[in-house]
């Protein structure tokens, strides 16, 4: 939820140039640092880690347009730094494959890569807080979970807000209508109409042009909303992986916090 | 997926396309890949995605194989796209011609490109811990698939997936995800073993290969000029409106009747058959 799908050509230079600047920024110096690092034993693991985390992300719970993103569960297993260059290899990934713009892979990763590093501090956190009377990480790392994507949603929304495009068009909504706030057949004009058979559409603009009437408020309420629902799914399935990789591997996660 | 069939493919081709230096072909997916990005255009689309088929055809590769892999990323797109759904059959339809051209230009260039040469290009644009990464992601992301396919099979042959039962779906999918990371994660240790057996120091290997240039470079390098010169054409509206773009689409449409009808025009050798 917390990654922009707005396509190429929308965005302003200002905003997703600087973006990309400040992100291969971040990679450059953490290539950098990592040299030092026993980064050797790493790396197939932040491989591994990004492809876990590109199958999650190509995988669309349709009815709330949400899809799965495991990035906090990355920052857990890799730590804030790998966590950060799985992240923009994930969107530069995904953006060849049409998700996301290429122009935005810079803004994504920002906005990703934070996700990592706030999940994996949270976890580390709320972990200490509950593990000696839970016996299990899944808790703190649900809550890390749906935290974490709660600030970068609306780290999204502030982007959105900066950028003046069209709110309408930031974010996909499915069904919900963000102009109404309700629940709309997107099929009630009908399965086969077209802009090239209906002119008039036509000179109205195209779809990256078009003007939803949706105020930054009301994109805010809809992100939220739905976002809610895809906070509690991530955070649960998180919560759950977690557990299950704290009984099965528990040294994964002691090895976390070192990083 | 196919990963072992397409570095067999990317290896044993003999085509022209095949001959040209990674450089010239990672350029020309780029070119293609902008026009992509740049075009909103769903018959520019259409008539890009049909001449990277004629190319793919003229590989004497398996056509439709390798037209079924790119189509592979569609399926997600798809999935989107109907999330972007407003009414209009259009809109969909772009996303998904976008994801589909974009798909089929990096799929032809993977088929017809050893890997070691496509990764040791990477390495000189990006940080050498980027380059090796998404080239070890690259190699990690269809194994993990194909761990999740086999993993939601025999969790549906042995009665963990039940109609109905949300709470216990919801929570033997998450086991199985957690299963997925554990396997994973051996997978990178075995990766790891691997690569120190054979000499791995902190850097992938790459060699010069890539960037030998000759005139085999042309074709790949003007296929992305060309598709580039329609993407702008077609923002411009230099197209002619419905009539010129539908004759754009026949022209591509004939280029690949014609390279299916005569294969012998894109190759010097016989056709490089399946082996799995």
């Amino acid at each position: 939820m917390s990654h922009i799908h707005i396509p190429d050509g929308v965005l302003p230079f200002w905003l997703w140039g600087p973006g990309y600047a400040l992100a291969l920024a971040i990679v450059a110096y953490i290539s950098y640092r990592q040299r030092t690092a026993d980064l050797r034993r790493r790396l197939p693991l932040l491989g591994v880690l990004a492809a876990v985390m590109l199958v999650g992300m190509s995988t669309e719970i349709v009815p709330i347009a949400y899809h799965l993103n495991l990035t906090v569960l990355a920052g857990i297993i890799v730590g804030p730094s790998l966590g950060f260059i799985a992240a923009f290899i994930v969107n530069f990934i995904l953006s060849l494959f049409g998700h996301g713009g290429v122009t935005t892979v810079g803004l994504n990763t920002l906005l990703i890569g934070a996700e990592c590093a706030l999940g994996y501090y949270l976890f580390r956190l709320l972990g200490r807080a509950t593990l000696s009377r839970l016996q299990s990480p899944a808790l703190a790392a649900g809550l890390a979970t749906a935290l974490t994507l709660l600030v970068t949603t609306s780290a999204l929304i502030g982007i959105v807000g900066l950028s003046s495009v069209d709110p309408g068009k930031a974010r996909d909504t499915g069904p919900l209508d963000a102009a109404t706030l309700s629940l709309e057949n997107p099929f009630q004009e009908g399965v086969i109409t077209s802009r090239l058979l209906n002119p008039e559409e036509e000179r109205a603009g195209d779809f990256y042009t078009r003007n939803s009437g949706v105020s930054l408020a009301r994109f805010a309420a809809v992100v939220y909303l739905l976002g809610f629902l895809g906070w509690i799914i991530e955070g649960t399935i998180t919560g759950l992986i977690v557990s299950y990789v704290y009984r099965v591997r528990p040294g994964l996660l002691r090895e976390s916090g070192n990083r | 997926m196919d990963i072992y069939l397409i570095d067999y493919w990317a290896q044993s081709g003999h085509s022209r396309w095949h001959q040209a230096s990674a450089l010239a072909k990672i350029s020309g997916t780029a070119l293609t890949i902008a026009a992509v990005v740049l075009s909103g255009d769903i018959f520019v689309l259409v008539a890009i995605y049909l001449l990277l088929a004629a190319v793919v055809a003229g590989t004497r590769l398996d056509t439709r194989r390798i037209l079924l892999i790119a189509a592979y990323p569609g399926l997600f797109a798809v999935l989107f796209a109907l999330s972007r759904w407003d009414g209009d059959w259009l809109t969909p339809a772009t996303i998904i011609a976008k994801a589909l051209t974009a798909a089929l230009a990096t799929v032809l260039l993977i088929v017809t490109t050893p890997y070691p040469d496509i990764f040791a290009a990477l390495q000189r644009v990006f940080p050498r811990l980027v380059g090796d990464a998404l080239f070890l992601t690259y190699r990690a992301f269809f194994l993990t698939l194909e761990s999740m396919e086999h993993l939601l099979t025999a969790l549906r042959l042995r009665g963990g997936l039940v109609p109905g039962h949300y709470l216990s779906n919801g929570r033997n999918i998450a086991s199985s995800l957690g299963l997925l990371l554990i396997n994973s994660l051996d997978l990178s240790q075995r990766l790891y073993d691997v690569l120190s057996v054979r000499g791995y120091s902190g850097r992938l290997a790459g060699s010069d290969r890539w960037r030998r240039l000759s005139r085999e470079d042309w074709p790949p390098l003007g296929l992305g000029v060309l598709a580039l010169a329609l993407s702008l054409a077609g923002r411009a509206g230099w197209l002619f409106g419905l009539g010129g773009r539908l004759i754009l689409v026949a022209m591509a449409l004939a280029v690949l009747v014609i390279v299916l009808l005569y294969p012998r025009w894109g190759s010097h050798e016989p056709a490089v058959s399946a082996v799995d």
